[in-house]
């Protein structure tokens, strides 16, 4: 049995502690068969004098060079053969450019495993027939993010009843269908069966407001759930305030907050992070974290806010095993946090760049690309 | 924080606020627009205000005090002054030009008043990069009598909002003009109403905004569009004095290369690569010495230039595409081999790139839908030519090195003057 096997399959999915060395094992496994099929990958590594078997000790692996988001979005690479890869992910690419990751036999095997702990562990498989009510894209050919993908995917963890899109697919695109979302309310409303509500924390949060705004309140049955998830910059570009949320579930459906949770994953990192019951995200098995100083990319110690370096040893398809994602993030200590995981959290703070802004002259630069130049 | 009718109010009454709106505003627009006069008074009450000092602690509770330099406030408050906004409006719209004009066109055989009357409504979408723009773009608005509704940037610290709270306290009968809403650009349902409610969409670029704003404007609704722009400087070997390279330096630091004007690119009028090299080797220290006089990147820009500057690396390692990176302190130069007009990693980080001047003309060509600012460094008896070359292919303004930022009043934007485009010429 291979460690990444060992690794993914793994009893307990936030025992960080007890898998340090299989986790630096399935690693080097990782590193060396890169390292061995990708040719841009090998070369980077000859660039930095680093050779896979350099990775002995959990210390080592802040040494191993990552790629970056950035990076992957301009190149893509690959270690297999694309025969080889079963389902191809992009990622939601705001600025125009996304990343294409491809998924191989045994990296998706591996997938399912973790997914089937992390849903296990936090309860959310049930028999129970359920009404989901999807916040984002209705499945399309023309729509191959991970996204859209997930969001759908995890209308299969419980029988569904019905699947209501709230952005359907019509003759000129996608388009919102409000109206068709209030039907679809008021039908689950009525139902004997719990609604679960998937997709982007800024549209549920819209549409809250909206019902707010016409006076309507669509009490759910009891066990309805509110799951929020989507890219990891959902999280932080709406600061909508966590306790207004949870107020505004609670007067739109009568959802408690303990029934509200939220997923994050990224294309370049497949690993499902979910939140605990106090609303932090603890680090799986399956995943590191080194938080790096944001003008050295020397590793920063706990709790001082750096660029979020994410690792895994989940696919042999594309060299993603450690990668440097656009976001500013914190590491906290397990123990902080009480929820009985001791694993380390992550909190993402922000996005690299100043605050909330992209210059003129980079939205010219991206306009001039979208007009084909 | 929401400024309605001259009173602050809290962000959550948005939609309550906007359902009304539509209303309150019909009652605003039936009556005759504020003139132009007692615009021109309050801003420069309130530009003597910030000159006296009388914001600076509000410069400082907003933690604004160190990116306000004394300088900056002072030319912030010249264009506010009196004479700036006379200038200007006599500059763009001429003399009086809200006077009904009775005409009787030759052949016509007829007569009729021609008056200028402001576009009605403009709603604001303002970028985040220049401090203070949004409150400026209100007061054009306001200069030509429109109602104005500003979407402030997720940027803003405050500050615009309570600059215009101080501009209505100094001329209540301005109160009902102005309207600032920080709502996000993905509250598309607030967006969209607002853009229902205006006659033109006044748009900053950046932050999403404008393709947003495209699917939201109603039909025959005017877009006006500024921004979305790529300046560059232009160096012939007559060019390369000290004085005029430490002044491009300047530029490049001072701006951090954020605004439509910055420098992104620098091309050699040259063909040969290992010059391009040569040049970079000489111009990193005079970039240095520019980077070490500015002030300190804030973390989140510190982290997207180290990220694109690692991932330079990466790429030189693995795909060899002729370029090379210089690595300076708190700046680089990255060598190219094409001679393309293109965005750099920014925050001190430009391109330098190979351009003959017999490829310039259609290079620009290429291009001519984002070029605004070229800084030219050239020796004096080729300026006249170089400049009319540049503005032919369709760049709007020639500057020298350490001028292409400059920033005066009745300046154009963008090669238009934005006042003709927030009113209409009207027949009666």
């Amino acid at each position: 049995m291979g460690n990444r096997h060992r690794l993914f399959t793994w009893k307990d999915p936030y025992d960080v502690a007890g898998t340090e060395d299989l986790f630096v094992a399935a690693m080097r496994d990782s590193c060396t068969f890169h390292y061995a099929h990708c040719p841009e990958y090998r070369a980077i590594l000859d660039h930095f004098g680093f050779r896979p078997e350099g990775l002995q000790t959990p210390a080592d692996l802040a040494d191993l060079p990552f790629l970056t988001t950035l990076y992957l979005k301009s190149h893509q690479l690959f270690s297999l053969p694309q025969s080889r890869m079963l389902i191809r992910a992009t990622s939601s690419g705001t600025r125009g450019k996304k990343s294409v990751i491809g998924f191989e036999a045994g990296g998706l095997w591996a997938g399912v495993h973790m997914v089937l702990r992390i849903l296990r562990y936090h309860h959310f498989l049930s028999p129970v027939p359920t009404n989901y009510l999807i916040l984002g894209y209705q499945p399309h050919k023309s729509n191959q993010t991970a996204v859209a993908k997930t969001a759908t995917g995890y209308t299969y963890i419980t029988p569904a009843i019905h699947r209501e899109y709230a952005l359907k697919y019509g003759k000129e695109g996608y388009y919102v269908d409000f109206e068709g979302l209030i039907r679809a309310l008021e039908r689950y409303a009525r139902s004997r069966f719990p609604t679960r509500f998937m997709g982007f924390p800024s549209y549920t949060y819209f549409l809250m407001e909206e019902l707010e705004r016409r006076g309507l309140r669509f009490p759910l049955p009891k066990g309805s759930k509110i799951f929020l998830g989507g890219g990891w910059k959902q999280f932080y570009r709406e600061k909508v305030d966590k306790e207004t949320f949870y107020a505004k579930a609670w007067e739109r459906f009568a959802i408690p907050e303990a029934h509200v949770y939220e997923s994050f994953g990224a294309v370049e990192h497949p690993i499902y992070y979910a939140d605990c019951r106090n609303h932090h995200f603890h680090v799986p098995v399956y995943s590191r974290v080194i938080i790096r100083d944001v003008q050295t990319l020397q590793p920063a110690p706990w709790g001082t806010v750096g660029l979020v370096n994410l690792l895994t040893p989940m696919l042999k398809s594309v060299p993603v095993l450690s990668i440097m994602t656009d976001d500013l993030g914190v590491l906290h200590e397990g123990t902080d946090c009480g929820c009985g995981a001791v694993s380390p959290w992550l909190e993402i703070i922000g996005r690299v760049g100043m605050t909330g802004i992209k210059t003129c002259a980079a939205g010219a630069d991206e306009l001039r690309k979208g007009m084909g130049l | 924080m929401i400024l309605a009718n001259g009173v602050l109010r809290p962000t959550e009454e948005q939609n309550t606020l906007l359902e009304g709106l539509g209303a309150e505003i019909s009652q605003v627009l039936r009556r005759p627009p504020p003139p132009a006069e007692v615009v021109i008074a309050a801003c420069d009450a309130l530009a003597g205000r910030l000159l006296a000092g009388e914001f600076d602690g509000l410069l400082a509770s907003l933690g604004l005090e160190e990116r306000f330099t004394r300088e900056q406030v002072r030319s912030a408050a010249a264009l506010m002054r009196r004479d700036s906004l006379e200038y200007k409006l006599e500059l763009e719209l001429g003399r009086d030009f809200t006077a009904p004009r009775r005409l009787e066109p030759p052949h016509a055989r007829l007569s009729f008043t021609r008056q200028v009357l402001p576009l009605g409504v403009l709603f604001h979408i303002a970028a985040g990069n220049v401090d203070g723009l949004p409150a400026y773009s209100v007061v054009e608005g306001l200069l030509t009598g429109n109602v104005n509704l500003l979407k402030l940037p997720q940027a803003d610290q405050g500050l615009s909002v309570l600059l215009l709270k101080a501009l209505v306290d100094q001329a209540p009968e301005l109160a009902p003009y102005v309207w600032v809403f920080d709502t996000p650009s993905d509250d598309l349902p607030a967006m969209k109403r607002m853009a229902e409610l205006s006659d033109g969409i006044v748009v900053w670029g950046g932050e999403g905004a404008v393709s947003a704003v495209r699917s939201l404007a109603p039909q025959g609704s005017k877009l006006i569009e500024w921004g979305h722009k790529l300046s560059f400087a232009y160096v012939t070997a007559g060019g390369r004095s000290p004085e005029a390279l430490s002044a491009l330096a300047r530029h490049i630091l001072t701006t951090r290369q954020l605004l439509c004007s910055s420098c992104q690119t620098i091309f050699l009028e040259t063909g040969d690569g290992e010059e391009v090299l040569a040049f970079c080797r000489s111009f990193l220290p005079v970039l240095e010495a520019a980077a070490r006089e500015a002030p300190p990147l804030d973390p989140g820009s510190a982290a997207q230039v180290t990220l694109a500057l690692y991932t330079r690396t990466l790429e030189e390692a693995a795909h060899s595409d002729g370029r090379r990176l210089l690595r300076g302190e708190g700046c680089s130069l990255t060598a190219c081999t094409d001679g393309e007009l293109e965005l750099s990693y920014q925050s001190g980080n430009p391109l330098v790139k190979p351009l003959p001047r017999a490829q310039l003309f259609s290079m620009l060509r290429r291009h001519k839908g984002v070029l605004q600012t070229a800084g030219l460094l050239c020796a004096p008896e080729e300026r006249e030519e170089l400049a009319l070359l540049l503005l032919r292919a369709g760049v709007v303004r020639v500057t020298g090195p350490g001028e292409m930022s400059r920033s005066t009043c009745g300046d154009a934007h963008d090669g238009e003057y934005p006042l003709r485009r927030y009113t209409r010429i009207t027949e009666r």
